[in-house]
């Protein structure tokens, strides 16, 4: 408990420090400050996950009317460690990078209120200390994004994020009183034989709470706000609402959802699961044919949330069967820490490559590779991570959910079966789209030649920004290879489900081994045997022909190989786009003008394509729309006359005196 | 509590609720004003009987604050701002006055129906008499709601907060002095910017009447 509080006390004098220290130390002050909060709750949280025992502490005198309790267990661990890393990564990042409006004095202290809320969420033992960091942590991010108010832009994503994270955060309010005013307590622990999730109120506490949570995640069609605030707000901000803030959502249904409505119907699990399969495919493949830096990277988020939630709606159908459930959760933890990780890695990267290059457009990058070699060497440890390739972060925990879910397949009943098939499926075909959006982010942005001035003359600096993306590194690479011990403290939060952590994975250091199945990941054997085989086909290169032939690269008859040869970002996608456009239903303008001689000969081909989001076209803008024209029918009951407000109280006065009496 | 003070309560009870309809009778401001300062009058009354009834220092010196207060700093700063316009009168008002009257009998017995359990809070004979101030607060409301002129507009806001302060008078006999002391500074508060406001509006756009003001802008 000493150090969570010497964490939280930290990250006060880092917003403090962002308030009022000079314009010139601003910056590094709470940076530092709220790296170092972050820090210390994180090895609060390894703490916790090392030894297995909660701390918990009550507070009063610190909100008024309520008690504040915090509590960390397993499971609030592994979101702590996972969310602390990032914040403490991003924090560190933002004293080499903020400047600008970004070093504002608002900027920077609500960058470390938004960092404070974000170690506090997972750390909170009741529901209102929960809902009030919850709230904090949405106001101060809205706030972010609004920072840079002048651009419309920014303006319309930071309307978009106010109505959904608000109706978000009334609907977990909601769904919270329903649940503990059956449970006869505040406590975000679920009693002992809990049966909250039964009946009609239950499936209301459900339908509450999740639709708040899953729209934190992205989840189709509430993922609205996530494309746009993600790539408005600034850097920093963006890898922490990314890495940190989606995985909340999944901590709210993990914790909530999961853990305390026990006696739930199938279907609303099932209800989660379809939603979950809809938003991995959607986001990714819209991060396939994204062609923004940030856009993709956000896309993707909905796509790595989206099979969050599948795996989370299948962990809750399927919780009856010994072993699979608790596999499926550690599987999302695993795949939330990776996430968290490599995402932010990515947005950070991505900061860099604007600030160098003055562009987010990957069809005006490519050839960073020479300029910002460090980035791109980093960026591939990432991409790789994000793939799901062995050895990355992403795969540990999407073997792990895979394998849960091929567990369920012998063991259950026909509906069971068919639930973890459609799971299935679905994770098989997201995760080949992000491979896609993963090979044309490394590939189209950072190798290749430029096609950009901007790409062109970009270099980076080593220095703090590039230290803490190498920390997210350091931290995929971990992960991925030595993810045993990991696992092993995960698997005691797999008890949030059942009660215990029966049949949960177990992890050496040097394996990862299922209970029910005899399967095992050794991600280290892996490690060694690729190392073997790469030493032997160097040795075995260089035992062979030691003459060294020089020829030109064949360049379509062409001598000089130029930048407009290559793919670009969006021809790259163009086939997966023509396959799935009927749901992306992208505009394709392609405009041909001819020679004045022939027109057999064209002499100008414009083609552009632009993919809008299809749920929001289709769903939210009528929603919007209908909402806009009621107003504007209303609007004769807002006249402006002074009399006519005031009869409206009186009118009020008077019904409630008769109503109530 | 003699008969004597039960006599008085009733009087001025009454006092408070028949000068707040007085307040829809008369259109002259400085009339208006002047109603003010004996409804204050009366509700220091209410107050003086009860400290006096139950031997009470803290609620004679809330007594003594009322009177000062609602008898005399609230008229007086409503006076300065009527002194600047003198003659001034509530031209038409929204609802003539001998609907608005026919209105606040109405009022009155809904007060009295609805403000029931209110009278049965406390089994005293201050208790039953709660209701006067509920239908006092409806009248002011009344006075809010009908009146074109923001002073008059500032006199039945003034008349609402001396109906609630007489429900608190009857019912607890009296809350502790710190808070009446706090609701009675804010309300001279809102009396001094409503006033400032008046003043500005008037100098701003030549005209007071709110239906000039029909059209919100930002």
């Amino acid at each position: 408990m000493g150090l969570l509080l010497a964490g939280y006390a930290t990250g006060l004098a880092a917003v403090a420090g962002g308030a009022c220290a000079p314009r010139r130390a601003r910056v590094a002050v709470a940076g530092a400050l709220s790296a170092l909060a972050a820090v210390l709750v994180g090895v609060a949280g390894v703490r916790v996950l090392a030894g297995g025992v909660a701390v918990h502490g009550t507070f009063s005198g610190v909100l008024p009317f309520t008690t504040v309790r915090l509590r960390l267990d397993a499971l609030g661990a592994s979101f702590t460690t996972t969310v602390a890393l990032v914040v403490a990564a991003a924090s560190l990042f933002s004293i080499g990078y903020s400047r600008g409006p970004g070093a504002s004095r608002t900027a920077v202290a609500l960058q470390s209120l938004f960092a404070l809320a974000l170690i506090v969420v997972p750390v909170t033992g009741d529901v209102t200390t929960f809902l009030t960091a919850w709230e904090i942590m949405a106001l101060a991010s809205l706030a972010l994004v609004l920072i840079d108010h002048d651009r419309p832009a920014a303006r319309a994503a930071a309307l978009w994020y106010a109505v959904m994270t608000q109706a978000g955060a009334a609907a977990i309010t909601l769904g919270l009183l329903v649940t503990s005013g059956r449970a006869h307590s505040t406590s975000l622990l679920a009693p002992a034989s809990s049966h909250l999730g039964a009946g009609a109120l239950g499936a209301v506490a459900f339908g509450l709470t999740a639709a708040g949570f899953a729209s934190k995640a992205g989840a189709v069609p509430l993922h609205v706000w996530l494309p746009r605030a993600h790539p408005e707000a600034a850097t920093p901000v963006s890898a922490m609402m990314s890495g940190a803030m989606t995985a909340l959502g999944l901590y709210g249904l993990t914790r909530v959802d999961l853990g305390m409505l026990g006696g739930l119907a199938r279907g609303w699990w099932i209800g989660l699961l379809v939603v979950g399969a809809l938003s991995a495919l959607f986001g990714a493949l819209h991060a396939v044919t994204s062609t923004d830096l940030k856009r993709l990277l956000a896309y993707s988020t909905i796509d790595v949330m989206g099979v969050g939630l599948t795996a989370l709606g299948a962990a809750g159908a399927l919780r009856s069967l010994d072993g699979v459930a608790a596999t499926l959760v550690v599987g999302v933890l695993v795949l939330v820490a990776a996430h968290g990780a490599f995402k932010a890695l990515l947005f950070l990267a991505a900061g860099l490559v604007e600030r160098a290059s003055g562009t987010r457009d990957l069809d005006l990058l490519g050839g960073l590779a020479r300029g910002m070699g460090r980035t791109t060497a980093l960026v591939a440890v990432a991409v790789a991570s994000a793939t799901g390739v062995p050895l990355g972060a992403g795969f540990v925990g999407e073997w792990l959910v895979v394998e849960g879910l091929i567990g369920a397949l012998g063991r259950s009943d026909a509906g069971g079966v068919v639930i973890a098939l459609v799971a299935l499926v679905a994770i098989a075909l997201t995760s080949g789209l992000t491979a896609v959006a993963m090979v044309k982010l490394l590939g189209i942005g950072f190798l290749g030649r430029p096609r950009g001035e901007g790409a062109r003359g970009a270099s980076e600096r080593p220095g703090i920004t590039i230290f803490s993306l190498g920390l997210l590194a350091i931290a995929t690479v971990g992960l991925g290879t030595v993810p045993g011990p990991f696992v092993a403290a995960l698997s005691r939060a797999a008890g949030v489900v059942r009660g215990t952590p029966a049949g949960a994975p177990r992890g050496t250091v040097a394996s990862v081994s299922l209970g029910a199945a005899a399967t095992a990941l050794r991600p280290l054997a892996l490690v060694v045997g690729a190392a073997a085989l790469t030493a032997a086909i160097v040795v075995l290169a260089r035992l062979g022909s030691r003459t060294v032939r020089t020829a030109i690269a064949w360049a379509c008859g062409r001598a000089d190989l130029d930048a407009r040869m290559q793919y670009t970002a969006t021809s790259f996608a163009e086939p997966l786009q023509r396959v799935f456009a009927d749901v992306l239903r992208p505009d394709v303008d392609l405009v041909v003008s001819h020679e004045e001689e022939s027109r057999e000969v064209e002499r100008v081909l414009a083609y552009q394509s632009r993919v809008d989001d299809a749920v929001e076209r289709g769903l939210l803008r009528p929603v919007v729309r209908a909402v806009d024209a009621i107003g504007r029918r209303a609007r004769w009951i807002a006249s402006g006359s002074v009399h006519r407000h005031l009869a409206y109280g009186f009118a009020a006065l008077l019904v409630v005196l008769v109503v109530v009496r | 509590m003699n008969g004597l003070d039960d006599g008085l309560l009733d009087l001025a009870s009454v006092a408070v609720l028949a000068l707040g309809v007085a307040a829809l009778w008369r259109r002259d401001v400085r009339a208006l004003i002047g109603l003010l300062r004996a409804q204050g009058v009366a509700l220091a009354l209410v107050a003086s009987v009860e400290a006096l009834s139950a031997h009470d220092v803290g609620l004679g010196a809330t007594a003594v604050l009322v009177l000062a207060l609602k008898a005399g700093a609230v008229p007086w700063v409503l006076g300065r701002v009527a002194a600047r316009d003198p003659g001034a009168r509530e031209g038409a008002p929204l609802i003539n006055v001998p609907s608005s009257l026919v209105l606040a009998a109405a009022l009155v017995g809904l007060a009295v129906v609805t403000g029931a359990p209110l009278a049965r809070l406390s089994s005293g004979h201050a208790a039953a008499l709660a209701p006067l101030g509920l239908a006092t607060a409806l009248v002011g409301y009344l006075v809010l709601v009908t009146r074109r002129r923001p002073l008059s507009q500032i006199v039945g806001l003034i008349i609402i907060d001396n109906g609630v302060a007489l429900v608190t008078f009857l019912l607890t006999s009296g809350v502790p002095l710190i808070i009446e002391l706090g609701g009675s500074l804010d309300v001279l508060l809102v009396v001094v910017v409503s006033a400032t406001l008046v003043g500005a509006m008037r100098a701003r756009i030549g005209a007071d009447e709110l239906d000039e003001l029909e059209e919100l802008r930002d």
